[in-house]
């Protein structure tokens, strides 16, 4: 209703707002596409699709909520209905588990200290980052890149993906250790790092699991 | 309030994601500036998000990309224009029955609110009242009265018409003699039929109510201090005229002479 009132007021086609307010993100959805398919013939028929999806749902979009967001949520709805339903699932979610050698390597190195490795992060090469943030597994390499990447907030998140808060909080915790410990184990193995079992981090949660910020809260009150 | 180590763990992702209220961020600050392997636990987490940051800056989308959208949204607006006119098709072919019936309903009701036509409305014309005149007075109906004195005849129809219903009185040196009368249409107006002999011949005379049924066309000849239409159709002259607010048609086989000295002395 806002919207149509808002077209009504400045004359505008449902079209020219459309492109007013969902083109400025074309950059950010291609490159969560790319990300999300891993090929970018794909990649432009999922934003291609998405976008067209949401011209058509434009109208159900509320006026003053977050068009990053919605578009996003469309994005990744459809790559959920179509992209994904080509693709062999069961792959797409082994992705670095797959991989046990690197486990060899960690067990077998030690490690020259805590500060060599946190300097090791910024000097890894950018195609390797890219190359583990794509092997994590959907669920959690989609949340990290809507947070590290797009700069959507765990509500926003949540809204996208269509989970709980928590879920939210649960799957980038475990997504950026597991980040962390691929490209530990890839330092160690390209002779950056002595690896240290002891030092090699955790993709475990806490003992306690993820609590939602809610559930924090409430426990601090009490 | 003070926060554990395990909280910290737990929490600090929140804390560098900016998901923490201000009371907690206090918290958790706090904590991190008195724990070097919490700080040590921050400062990877930093580090990683920056590395992720740097392998996936923002890159713009390939010109193709926009262009391709550009024209999924025409076809997406193309396509929405057809749905309407199809859907506006479906509609109009179904609104068309309805409305014509619609409109034949409410053309019935305004006909009877309207009853008879008023005088402003259209006027029948003299050539078609002829026919039915000349119909008339040819086939020569069995009369509902019959009589010789035009009173008698009024009284009959007093209550039967409404309008005054005055034979005309010819002139006793026409002899013409009053024979009868009956009740008639003229169009869908009651109207009264009454014939006279008139010495070998016969005169037929429509009365009815001019007002209601205004009669144009004919030729305009005075006769008698009168307006007369006249109108010759087949041999039969028929000519018309209207006296406080009554219509005569006169049909004659007399000649046309005849009649109008017929008229211009009736009374």
């Amino acid at each position: 209703m806002g919207l149509f009132k808002r077209r009504k007021q400045s004359g505008a086609s449902q079209r020219e707002v459309f492109e007013r307010e969902a083109l400025p993100h074309l950059d950010a959805l291609h490159g969560m596409a790319l990300r999300l398919t891993r090929d970018e013939r794909q990649a432009e028929d999922l934003v291609q699709d998405a976008l067209v999806k949401a011209y058509r749902f434009f109208h159900r979009f509320e006026e003053g909520s977050n068009i990053k967001a919605w578009l996003f949520k469309v994005l990744v709805n459809t790559f959920y209905n179509t992209v994904r339903k080509e693709k062999n699932l069961g792959k797409l979610r082994a992705g670095v588990e797959l991989e046990p050698h690197r486990e060899r390597y960690l067990g077998a190195a030690t490690v020259a200290g805590r500060h060599a490795e946190e300097a090791t992060l910024d000097a890894l090469a950018v195609e390797e980052i890219k190359r583990e943030v794509d092997a994590l597994p959907e669920e959690f390499r989609t949340a990290v890149l809507l947070c590290d990447v797009h700069d959507l907030s765990y509500k926003e998140i949540a809204e996208v993906v269509g989970c709980p808060v928590g879920t939210v909080m649960s799957r980038l915790y475990r997504g950026r250790k597991l980040l962390q410990k691929r490209l530990h184990g890839y330092a160690v193995e390209q002779g950056y790092l002595k690896a240290d079992a002891e030092a090699e981090p955790s993709a475990e949660e806490p003992a306690q699991a993820i609590a939602s910020l809610e559930d924090f809260r409430r426990r601090k009150q009490a | 309030m003070s926060m554990s180590c395990d909280d910290v763990r737990k929490f600090i992702q929140a804390y560098l994601d900016g998901e923490l209220d201000e009371h907690e961020w206090a918290a958790l600050s706090l904590h991190l500036e008195s724990c070097a392997s919490c700080r040590r636990e921050a400062r990877t987490e930093e580090r990683l998000r920056r590395a992720v940051r740097r392998s996936l800056p923002l890159e713009p989308a390939p010109a193709s990309l926009r262009q391709r959208v550009g024209t999924a949204l025409d076809a997406a607006d193309a396509e929405r224009r057809e749905e309407d006119a199809g859907r506006l098709r479906r509609w109009t072919l179904r609104l068309v029955p309805a409305a014509a019936v619609i409109a034949l309903g409410l053309g019935f009701l305004w006909s009877r609110l309207q009853g008879p036509r008023p005088a402003s409305g259209l006027k029948t014309s003299l050539a078609s009242l002829a026919e039915q005149s000349i119909e008339w007075h040819r086939l020569s109906p069995p009369m509902d009265v019959t009589a010789t004195n035009p009173e008698a005849v009024q009284r009959y129809f007093s209550d039967k018409v409404p309008f005054a219903v005055r034979p005309p009185v010819f002139p006793a040196g026409q002899r013409a003699r009053l024979v009868g009368a009956r009740l008639a249409n003229l169009r869908e107006h009651r109207a009264v039929f009454v014939t006279y002999q008139v010495g070998g011949g016969r005169v037929s005379v429509f009365i009815f109510d001019s007002n209601a049924l205004p009669v144009a066309g004919g030729r305009v000849v005075r006769a008698g201090g009168r307006d007369v239409r006249w109108q010759e159709v087949r041999g039969y002259n028929v000519g018309l005229y209207s006296a406080g607010g009554t219509g005569y048609a006169v049909t004659s086989d007399l000649d046309p002479r005849g009649l109008v000295q017929l008229i211009a002395h009736s009374h």
